[in-house]
């Protein structure tokens, strides 16, 4: 257990991680991210470092559908977030792997910029192709 | 009235050194398709028949109408098929 979160976002990383991963699978993202996106009241004292390593833990540890992928994880953190007041979006981005192979990814972005994802994430690399929430 | 074509509302695409890719959002499966695929799914964003969709191709690239026809035939065939192109019903 990681001190630095809260129990109540460590109930809400739980209850997140337990039910947006499936939902994934059904729902079209576009419908799941207006439901997930809308932003909650600011909450200054949660570290969202340790709130995105604590779900990681708990996704990297649950079986499919709800181990841990980009997907999964951008999912549930976007919701996350923004429900802590933060206005992350949540991109996706496709680029060639070599001549037949396509890859997608997805990843959070806060203010233009790559967010809680390794210093050396390959954002440059995707061209981007959905982000939530969308624009009307 | 000729029937009229619309995309998929899940579909997002963007263009990737001269190709398409297309995500479906509802499926989450992504592919590619041609240049020209991915004009012809950017129109499809408001219902469009085959003769307009004809004169979009022969305005923007170098090709007659016979042929315009015959690949945007194909190509909606196929897309009709995967479900990521509609008909769109009579008004």
């Amino acid at each position: 257990m990681n001190p630095a979160v809260p129990l109540v976002w460590r109930l809400r990383a739980l209850q997140a991680s337990l039910l947006l991963p499936p939902l994934v699978r059904l729902v079209s993202l576009g419908r799941l991210s207006a439901w997930l996106g809308r932003i909650g009241p600011p909450d200054p004292g949660l570290d969202d470092r340790a709130l995105a390593a604590w779900v990681d833990r708990l996704l990297y540890a649950a079986p499919p559908p709800w181990r841990r992928t980009c997907l999964t994880r951008g999912t549930v953190m976007f919701h996350l977030l923004r429900r802590a007041g933060r206005p992350v979006e949540l991109k996706i981005g496709v680029r060639r792997d070599g001549a037949r192979n396509l890859a997608a990814h997805a990843w959070l972005v806060l203010h233009g910029a790559p967010y809680l994802e390794a210093e050396d994430h390959p954002s440059q690399a995707f061209a981007d192709i959905a982000t939530f929430p969308e624009r009307a | 009235m000729s029937p009229r074509f619309r995309r998929h509302a899940d579909l997002r695409l963007t263009e990737l050194a001269g190709e398409g890719i297309v995500l479906h959002l509802g499926s989450r499966r992504y592919f590619s398709v041609s240049g020209t695929g991915l004009a012809i799914l950017e129109a499809l964003i408001e219902p469009r028949s085959m003769d307009e969709l004809v004169e979009m191709l022969t305005a923007r690239y170098e090709v007659d109408a016979a042929r315009a026809r015959a690949s945007a035939g194909e190509f909606l065939e196929r897309c009709r098929a995967a479900g990521v192109v509609l008909d769109e019903p009579a008004a």
